[in-house]
């Protein structure tokens, strides 16, 4: 488990990385060629782009909870097997949280 | 990688040489660290921003882009999170890719391509606020 958290770790990061060339174009365009930007805002309505949004979002807070767990390991804490164990939990169920909290806003606020 | 390798016996100094974080691993890491904690607010800004920019027309965006604060904030959402994003994919490529030169074509691609996206992303924004 704890192998896996690491490795998806390094998954979530790099997907990130292709995300974020998505968003830096959403930018430019808006700055330089107004059509796409369009383009893009109607292809974030549709099913897929809200789906690929959504698992963005998810893996952005994981990486982020992941990521303050690594500076915990960083300053010496959660070494032991089992505090790893509840971290991996508490790191999981805090991203799916942040995530939910953030889709329902989205449903009900946007 | 399929790369011609040396076979004669190198010093250890040659070895170093090109094994990337090798030479400065305390700054890369400390960096790492630095810009991922600046990345916390600055993600949690953005998360706000794409959710309030939800189904927003260009003129919409732009008028919120233009606002300084929003500006500020993106301006240091870029250069944060690539540099952060940079310095995380360059362990990933020394990790995997064995071949010296490989490697050394894939960090310099990497490296230019996205300091020139966050360069483009940087004067987009400086072209709609100003
Ligand atoms: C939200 C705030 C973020 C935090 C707190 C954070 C934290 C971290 C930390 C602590 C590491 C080092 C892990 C290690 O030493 O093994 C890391 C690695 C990395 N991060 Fe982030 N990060 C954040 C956002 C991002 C974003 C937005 C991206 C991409 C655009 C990104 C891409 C990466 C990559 C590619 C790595 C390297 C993965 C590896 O070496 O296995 N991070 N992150």
């Amino acid at each position: 488990m704890t192998a896996r958290m690491s490795i998806s770790h390094r998954i979530s990061g790099v997907l990130l990385m292709a995300g974020s060339v998505v968003f830096a174009l959403w930018l430019i365009t808006a700055a330089f060629r107004p059509a796409y930007f369009d383009m893009m805002m109607a292809l974030v309505n549709t099913k897929i782009g809200t789906l690929a949004m959504f698992g963005f979002s998810f893996l952005l807070y994981y990486h982020m909870c992941n990521g303050i767990r690594h500076m915990f390991w960083d300053m010496g804490f959660l070494f032991k097997l089992k505090n790893a164990a509840i971290a991996n939990w508490v790191v999981l169920l805090s991203a799916a949280g942040l995530t939910f909290v953030t889709w329902k806003c989205v449903c009900e606020y946007m | 990688m399929g790369c011609p390798k040396k076979q004669k016996i190198e010093s250890d100094l040659a070895k170093a040489k090109g094994l990337g974080s090798a030479h400065h691993g305390a700054e890369h890491w400390m960096a790492q660290r630095v810009t991922a904690i600046a990345n916390i607010p600055l993600v949690i800004w953005f998360v706000y921003s794409v959710m309030a920019m939800k189904g927003a027309s260009h003129a919409e965006f732009t008028a919120y882009m233009a606002e300084p604060y929003n500006a500020f904030a993106a301006i240091l959402l870029i250069i944060s999170v690539f540099y952060h994003a940079v310095l995380g994919a360059q362990v990933v490529v020394e990790d995997y890719i064995s071949c010296k030169c490989f490697k050394m074509m894939k960090l310099i691609g990497m490296k230019l391509f996205f300091t020139a996206l966050a360069v483009a992303c940087i004067f987009s924004i400086l072209k709609i606020a100003l």
